[in-house]
């Protein structure tokens, strides 16, 4: 049977800080699929960036439910793509973001892909951060890394923060 | 060989039951499960349907909800509720073939003690009016949720037509 949905890696913060990442993804999939579930202390914005390009070669639009109000978010270019902000601090309430980038692998096309976030306090009707977002990467060569940051302040994932990253073919 | 993507139980509507119940879910080593469904109700109206986690009946589910109507966008947020999810589905006429299609993605099926993140994404196509309708449910069950055993699927104003599938998948990421 041919193997169509493979785990390639998972990483574990043993730790607090600041960014989860992962390198020396092998190029042996069609697309990816990443699952970030973490817990956080922090009301700011993350990020997310490919092979460390921090330049503006990366393009989203995007909707953002923010728990009091619904609106729109767009960039291109941008240095990075914002795909969450922290919501309801601390260690017992869980968040994810799910994204997959299309065609991850090859060698000559912009990447492309699709987020979904969510943060949510659950005791407050007007405190969430729940969004959707599709993107563009001006990143011709494999991704071969992937890095998730709060950039600003001293805001940090929490110990058990973990990234897992499946291949599909 | 991997297993880490494996179907692990279908389920069919009866035409005369309004709750479809995937239980006996064992969760480790599973690390998440997903729910990809076809479904359409008896009733020839628009109506919702939502989730409950263990059979929970309790105010303990919070929801974010992002949508696009073919006309605009919308979005709500609650708090608890006694259950979850603002899926709605369009029974239509049985003859003109219109589905609800989506899934409900749980990414943290085994720790217990924490709020439990959910989505759920829906779309649907009016084929005859040019309305299109998605819809994507984003949200929580509470702290007092234990390890997940059982997802149930209720549709509020009418049946799960009997040509309403859905189909549970099992993701280990330690496969």
């Amino acid at each position: 049977m041919t193997v169509t949905f493979d785990p390639i890696s998972t990483t574990t913060l043993t730790s607090a800080n600041n960014v989860i990442q992962v390198s020396s993804i092998p190029g042996t999939f069609r697309h990816l699929r990443c699952l970030l579930t973490f817990t956080h202390d922090s009301l700011i914005e993350y990020f997310m960036r490919f092979n460390g390009v921090a330049t503006s070669n990366y393009g989203y639009h995007g909707i953002i439910n923010s728990g009091s109000s619904l609106f729109n978010t767009a960039a291109d270019p941008g240095s990075s793509i914002p795909i969450g902000a922290g919501q309801y601090p601390g260690n017992n309430n869980t968040s994810f973001v799910e994204f997959y980038v299309y065609n991850y692998a090859q060698n000559g096309p912009q990447k492309t892909g699709v987020v979904f976030s969510s943060n949510i306090n659950p005791n407050s009707a007007n405190a969430s951060d729940n969004r959707r977002l599709g993107f563009r990467a001006d990143i011709t060569a494999p991704i071969t890394q992937i890095s998730i940051a709060f950039t600003g302040g001293t805001a940090v994932f929490l110990t058990g923060t973990t990234l897992t990253l499946y291949g599909l073919i | 060989m991997s297993t880490t993507y494996r179907l692990v139980g279908t389920a069919q509507g009866t035409g005369s039951a309004n709750t479809i119940t995937f239980s006996g879910l064992t969760g480790f080593p599973a690390t998440e499960y997903e729910v990809i469904f076809r479904v359409r109700g008896t009733s020839t109206n628009v109506g919702n349907f939502y989730v409950r986690i263990n059979g929970n009946s309790n105010a303990v589910y919070g929801s974010s909800a992002l949508s696009w109507s073919g006309s605009g966008n919308g979005g709500q947020y609650s708090t608890n509720l006694n259950q979850w999810g603002l899926g709605s589905v369009y029974s239509g006429n049985f003859n003109a073939g219109f589905f609800t299609y989506g899934r409900l993605f749980i990414p943290a099926v085994n720790p217990s003690g924490i709020t439990r993140p959910m989505l759920l994404e829906t779309n649907q196509s009016y084929s005859v009016n040019g309305v299109i309708a998605t819809s994507t449910e984003i949200g929580n069950t509470s702290t007092t949720q234990s390890p997940i055993s059982s997802i149930s699927f209720v549709i509020s104003t009418s049946n799960w037509e009997d040509t309403s599938v859905f189909r549970i998948y099992e993701i280990n990421r330690n496969a």
